[in-house]
């Protein structure tokens, strides 16, 4: 939960400093601007108070109209004016009325503005009509500075208040909606044991990162599928194929030595206890071998790999254990190019997806011929193993891929349901497809897609 | 450069009859034409939208298109190239033009009642192949070939003679 955590203090801290800036920044701006406007108000004043007082009697009804009119008093409005020769005096006299900066700023620059505390002063050096300059000085208190922005601080103050209130909230809601898919994920997962590795995560169709993180999740647990049962299909084939002979063994030696016997007949249960003997010699020898290709439990490493020379490596193996069941190899549709032969693959894990597949044909087919055939199109290689078994009843098809699945129609075969399961698997790994196709009592068709490998060089 | 042209229906087993033909050459280099008959529509607006290729595409399909693939990549020293073309009349004068005029040198017949007609408008070209002026061999059709009548399947190209 740390991370739930540290995402709601930085949500609260990023989005309080933010408001608190924002603020600062208002307040700020409008101060500034209230004073500016403030001393604009001073200077118009200065002008028309000025004109009004200084100029001769001209026109000056209709400006003394507009003064009355549009031009409210500012609170404790103060009108100063005395001619530019007389500044010196009126500095000695009045110290404390106008500051002396004001004035020398107006006798240099022709206006100044500043204040003293709450009170503005704003002047000008007018230019009388007969060429007379005099010194005029408005001041008045800032109203605005003294009411309006103590209710913008206050209204700021509040709105803050509720913020801080408000925004943990916010964020607390808003991580959770986040960490959601997570904690989903984190839930999902916990389902998934040894017992129940064939459960995935949900994974939809966003882009985003924890789609991403759901697929991985997929991809490993598919890895980790795979090797169990890679582990449990060895185990079951090697407990299946070595018992049969052990029992034929065992019960001929027993017949042989339950009662007394001629010679000849003890010369012909030995020689049956030796080729079953040898049967499982040879059994041995090719499970062994299917083993190293398929029971590493090392990490699974991708490579170069002759899809031809794979599957003969098969069919010699399964030729030895069902020595009974011809299996016909159609090659006369291989490409002439090698190239298109070469399948990027782990070699221990397709040897044991076909070898599954096609030991599923023999078994189910008792002994009929099964015919298998490889050729390669444009940018597939296709293996089809096709027999004339007891076939899959069709509204059984939809679940043979499911592990420890046998059809109902499996009677007298035996079998764990492990095998297609895992060559499935196997064959998606390698970015291929597995098609099953089948007829009760007439058969099934089995065919494997390989992207056959582009390799640069 | 050999041209030549064997009839199709856009069925994996007819393709076999392509692997009858070139398992009989020995050397030289064949480029195929696979053609099928079908007549044109009687409708105005579809004539003016008319595509060959369009109308290919419709006829296609994966299964026989993979095992085009195959062939091509199997026969690949006596294969140049393996085309497909429509053919829109049985008129022998039509015919002899079109196999002028793509230099046709040998044609390839089965029997006429081998191969089916998958478009409504589809049209049996063999029996008027038969009168053209080009050089013409006979290859035997196995009905075997279909797994079963009007299915096809990618693995009809395989198991003969199993």
């Amino acid at each position: 939960m740390k991370i739930h955590n540290k995402i709601i203090y930085l949500l609260i801290g990023i989005q309080i400093s933010f408001i608190l800036l924002f603020s600062a920044f208002i307040y700020y701006s409008i101060s500034n601007y209230s004073f500016t406007d403030f001393y604009k108000r001073l200077e118009i004043r200065a002008a028309i108070t000025a004109k009004i007082q200084l100029e001769p009697n001209q026109d000056i009804e209709s400006i003394q109209q507009m003064n009355h009119e549009f031009l409210e008093e500012l609170p404790n409005q103060q009108y100063i004016s005395f001619p530019i020769d007389q500044a010196d005096d009126y500095l000695k006299q009045n110290e404390n009325a106008i500051p002396h900066q004001i004035i020398e700023d107006i006798i240099e620059t022709g206006k100044a503005q500043g204040n003293v505390g709450s009170k503005l002063f704003a002047g000008i050096l007018y230019t009388t009509g007969l060429n007379k300059k005099y010194i005029v000085v408005v001041s008045a208190e800032n109203y605005f500075y003294s009411h309006h922005i103590a209710y913008l601080r206050n209204l700021l103050f509040s709105t803050l208040g509720f913020g801080f209130i408000l925004i943990p909230l916010l964020s607390i809601i808003f991580t959770r909606t986040i960490t959601k898919p997570v904690n989903n994920i984190i839930n999902e997962v916990q389902n998934i044991s040894s017992e129940n590795l064939h459960l995935r995560l949900e994974v939809t169709n966003k882009k985003d990162s924890i789609s991403s993180l759901a697929k991985t999740f997929n991809d490993v647990l598919n890895r980790l599928e795979t090797s169990f049962e890679t582990q449990k299909n060895f185990i079951s084939n090697a407990s299946h194929e070595l018992n049969t002979p052990l029992t034929t063994i065992i019960g001929e030696a027993e017949l042989a030595l339950s009662r007394k016997r001629t010679e000849e007949m003890y010369k012909k249960s030995l020689s049956r206890i030796l080729s079953e003997a040898e049967k499982l010699d040879r059994k041995t020898k090719a499970l062994l071998q299917l083993a190293q290709t398929g029971f590493d439990g090392k990490s699974q490493k991708f490579e170069k790999l002759r899809i031809d020379e794979l599957l003969l490596d098969v069919h010699e193996v399964v030729s030895k254990i069902y020595t009974s069941s011809p299996i016909l190899l159609d090659l006369s549709l291989l490409p002439e190019d090698p190239l298109k032969l070469k399948v990027f693959g782990n070699s221990r894990l397709l040897h044991v997806a076909i070898y599954n597949l096609l030991t599923n044909a023999c078994k189910y087919s008792s002994n009929a011929p099964v015919k298998v055939a490889l050729a390669s199109s444009d940018k597939l290689i296709t293996i089809i193993i096709k027999d004339t078994g007891i076939g899959i009843p069709p509204d059984e098809l939809a679940y043979i891929y499911d592990p420890y699945f046998r059809a109902s129609n499996v009677r007298i075969y035996e079998g764990y349901g492990i095998g297609l399961p895992l060559s499935k698997n196997i064959i998606h790994m390698h970015q291929g497809e597995l098609t099953v196709s089948s007829e009760v009592n007439i058969g099934t068709t089995v065919e494997i897609k390989l992207p056959i490998g582009v390799f640069s060089s | 450069m050999n041209k030549i042209l064997i009839p199709t229906d856009f069925t994996v087993s007819s393709l076999n009859l392509v692997r009858d033909v070139i398992d009989k050459q020995d050397s030289d280099k064949y480029k195929i034409i696979l053609v099928h008959g079908v007549y044109l529509s009687s409708s105005i607006t579809e004539l003016l939208f008319f595509s060959k290729s369009k109308l290919l595409d419709e006829l296609k399909n994966n299964e026989f298109e993979t095992a085009v693939d195959v062939l091509r990549n199997s026969y690949q020293s006596k294969i140049e190239s393996i085309t497909l073309d429509l053919l829109y009349s049985t008129n022998v004068n039509y015919l002899n033009k079109y196999l002028e005029a793509n230099n046709v040198s040998k044609i390839y017949l089965p029997t006429a009642e081998s191969l089916l007609l998958p478009h409504k408008r589809s049209i049996n070209l063999i029996p008027k192949l038969r009168k053209t002026a080009v050089h013409q061999e006979d290859i035997e059709w196995n009905e075997e070939n279909r797994s079963r009548k009007n299915e096809n399947k990618f693995i009809d190209l395989f198991f003969r003679k199993m």
